[in-house]
């Protein structure tokens, strides 16, 4: 009886949310779709600042920036904890505001810090919460008994979660998230304080999850975890996004490659021909060469150097990472602001001189 | 059939809240020792003691010691129950409350899940201080024992209701435990737990009629002893009054609390 009545209940939640689309296809709709999304705070913080970003569904989009830069906020508003100050925000359509119950059902959220009852038994948290999510009693062991296989908890499901480690709990966390089998996953920080193993065990679970068909956002200060999960990411600085795309074409955007040539002794000077590259940056026995491709300009660089009779020591290439990225635009974001701060406050200075 | 499935689900949800609460009860079993402790000292220390010069109203037979049992009652179900109001500003220091907030579950059934669980909290200390009563020679009969936790469950339900409210709106336990000992104390000395009221000055007599506690206490009284000033029926209504309108306050805060 109940279960029938769950299902029913299941078909209403899937008619609403189609009701939504009219003729629209759900296949091309935006998972999450922000317009002019803003957030101000008591005393004029804008924690995000007229934000428009679409993710796709089905990708991992990374969400980057410094403290403060307003990811949480941003993740806060999607969830439906804190309301957008203006503009518009969709879930699969839907929008936030109008419908917040309809998107908590599609969602899974692993907030920054610990969100699990350390009080309870790893089995005991995902009951709970498979039963405020509406998990039918028909599916709920099915469901909680995969989540804590999938997250690598089984052996450890009755011991008291208190006596977790961090990396545990976190596998936690995801595995709570995972009992409404949301359509989109929202982890903030999901590696914070983790070891490198337990890293790589949430990194291939999320990847995983994502294979499964799970649209997944992110948001990390954790440069190398954005590389290696997300399909495009969004550099945010000061509530605005500074930069997006996915990392390939990010790290395209800072230059080309770094190749480092070390010289046995002080060097002449000299000058390099353009069709290699352009100098950036040199020492008396080092010198900086900016290529296109790091590996192709070795041969020539090593080439010429052999043909000024100068001797070599090593040459080394660096790839620009993601952390080169990051420094570019959020550095020059926050060099803007503290201009602009600096502005601001000359001007009250004006005001009180009056 | 949808406001029935809607039903169905409200009350699993409930159950959940409460399942949490309870387990996390019976846990903390050092929380259950040392709020069990309290109320013993004042039935034991000072029944004993003050029942050594006290003398009660001329007629009554009852010592002092029995005389403030029902109000030692109360006042344990006053301090539990407020100060439950404290898990709320825990649940929010970690985001295990945030991540409840965006389960599909509405903030008003938050409210009455977590006032369920500080309801068992103060039902299951009363009962261990019930049998401690038959040591110190109180009988009760059947319909009594119901009309005690009635009066349990509707007192709790009203402290739990003001302590959530009141943890809602703080942001520290430091901050919390200073509101709350200006409400704790006055609820408890006022509710005449430990002294009759019939004899007090007329302005004293006026602030003990606006505790709630007082008409608790009086219930208890009539049930347990037998000596209460008004009738049952007329403080479970006025109890019930004040569980409603806290109870109310209690969900509002709650609908407009902050998930950080
Ligand atoms: N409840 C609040 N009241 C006032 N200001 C707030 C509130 N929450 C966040 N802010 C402000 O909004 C801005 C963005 O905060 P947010 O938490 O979104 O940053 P974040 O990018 O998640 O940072 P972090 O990397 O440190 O987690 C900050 O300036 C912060 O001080
Ligand atoms: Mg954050």
């Amino acid at each position: 009886m109940i279960n029938k009545i769950w299902i029913n209940y299941k078909c209403y939640i899937e008619q609403e949310i189609m009701s939504h689309f009219n003729s629209q296809d759900f296949e091309t709709i935006g998972a999450i779709e922000a317009n002019n999304l803003t957030k101000s705070y008591h005393g004029g913080i804008r924690a995000v600042d007229e934000m428009s970003f679409t993710i796709r569904k089905g990708e991992i989009f990374g969400m980057l920036g410094p403290n403060g830069a307003g990811k949480t906020t941003v993740i806060k508003m999607i969830v439906t904890l804190t309301k957008a100050t203006s503009g518009a925000l969709q879930v699969f359509g839907i929008d936030v505001t109008r419908s917040p119950e309809t998107v908590r059902g599609m969602l899974g959220y692993v907030p920054q810090s610990i969100s699990v009852d350390t009080d309870l038994t790893a089995y005991e948290n995902l009951l709970i919460f498979s039963k405020l999510f509406n998990v039918s009693k028909k599916e709920r062991d099915e469901r909680i008994t995969s989540s804590l296989e999938y997250m690598g908890l089984t052996e450890r499901a009755s011991d008291l979660v208190k006596h977790y480690s961090g990396g545990m709990m976190r596998r936690l966390e995801i595995a709570q998230a995972l009992v409404n089998r949301p359509r989109i996953l929202l982890l903030d920080e999901p590696s914070i304080g983790l070891d490198p193993a337990s890293k790589k065990h949430v990194w291939e679970s999320i990847k995983q999850l994502n294979r499964d068909g799970t649209t997944i956002l992110i948001t990390t200060h954790d440069m190398s975890e954005a590389d290696e999960l997300c399909g495009r990411i969004a550099i945010m600085s000061a509530g605005k996004i500074s930069v997006m795309g996915s990392p390939t074409e990010l790290k395209k955007t800072v230059g080309g490659d770094v190749v480092t040539v070390n010289l046995t002794s002080a060097h002449p000077i000299i000058a390099i021909p353009k069709e290699i590259g352009s100098v950036v940056h040199s020492s008396e026995k080092s010198i900086q060469i900016l290529a296109i491709n790091g590996e192709h300009a070795v041969p020539p660089i090593a080439d010429f150097f052999r043909s000024h009779e100068i001797k070599v020591d090593s040459i080394l290439v660096n790839k620009p990472n993601l952390d080169d990225v990051f420094m570019k635009y959020a550095k020059r974001r926050l060099a803007d602001e503290i201009h602009t701060g600096a502005s601001q406050e000359r001007r009250n200075f004006v005001r009180h001189a009056r | 059939m949808l406001s029935m499935e809607s039903n169905i689900t409200i009350f699993e949800k409930l159950y959940a809240l409460w399942l949490r609460e309870f387990k996390v009860f019976l846990r903390e079993r050092s929380r259950l020792v040392a709020s069990t402790f309290t109320p013993l000292l004042w039935l034991f220390v000072i029944g004993i003691g003050f029942g050594s010069v006290a003398t009660l109203p001329t007629g009554s037979t009852i010592g002092y010691q029995k005389f403030i049992f029902p109000g030692i009652i109360c006042m344990s179900i006053i301090f539990t129950s407020v100060f439950f109001g404290s898990y709320v500003i825990w649940d929010r220091k970690f985001d295990f409350l945030k991540s409840v907030m965006v389960a599909p579950v509405g903030r008003g059934t938050i409210f009455v899940g977590k006032a369920l669980g500080g309801m068992t909290s103060s039902l299951i200390q009363s009962a261990i201080l019930l049998l401690i009563g038959v040591l110190i020679g109180i009988t009760y009969s059947p319909l009594g024992v119901i009309e005690v936790i009635a009066i349990v469950l509707l007192l709790s339900f009203t402290l739990t209701s003001l302590g959530l409210a009141i943890g809602s709106y703080m942001q520290s336990l430091e901050g919390f435990q200073l509101i709350v000992s200006f409400v704790v104390f006055p609820l408890f000395f006022l509710s005449g737990a430990l002294f009759p009221l019939d004899k007090l000055p007329p302005w004293l007599m006026v602030i003990t009629s606006i505790d709630p506690a007082t008409y608790a206490v009086d219930a208890m009284r009539t049930v347990v002893l037998d000596i209460g000033s008004k009738p049952f029926a007329f403080d479970m209504v006025i109890v019930l009054v004040y569980a409603i309108s806290l109870g109310a306050i209690g969900a509002y805060s709650f609908g407009r609390m902050k998930a950080v």
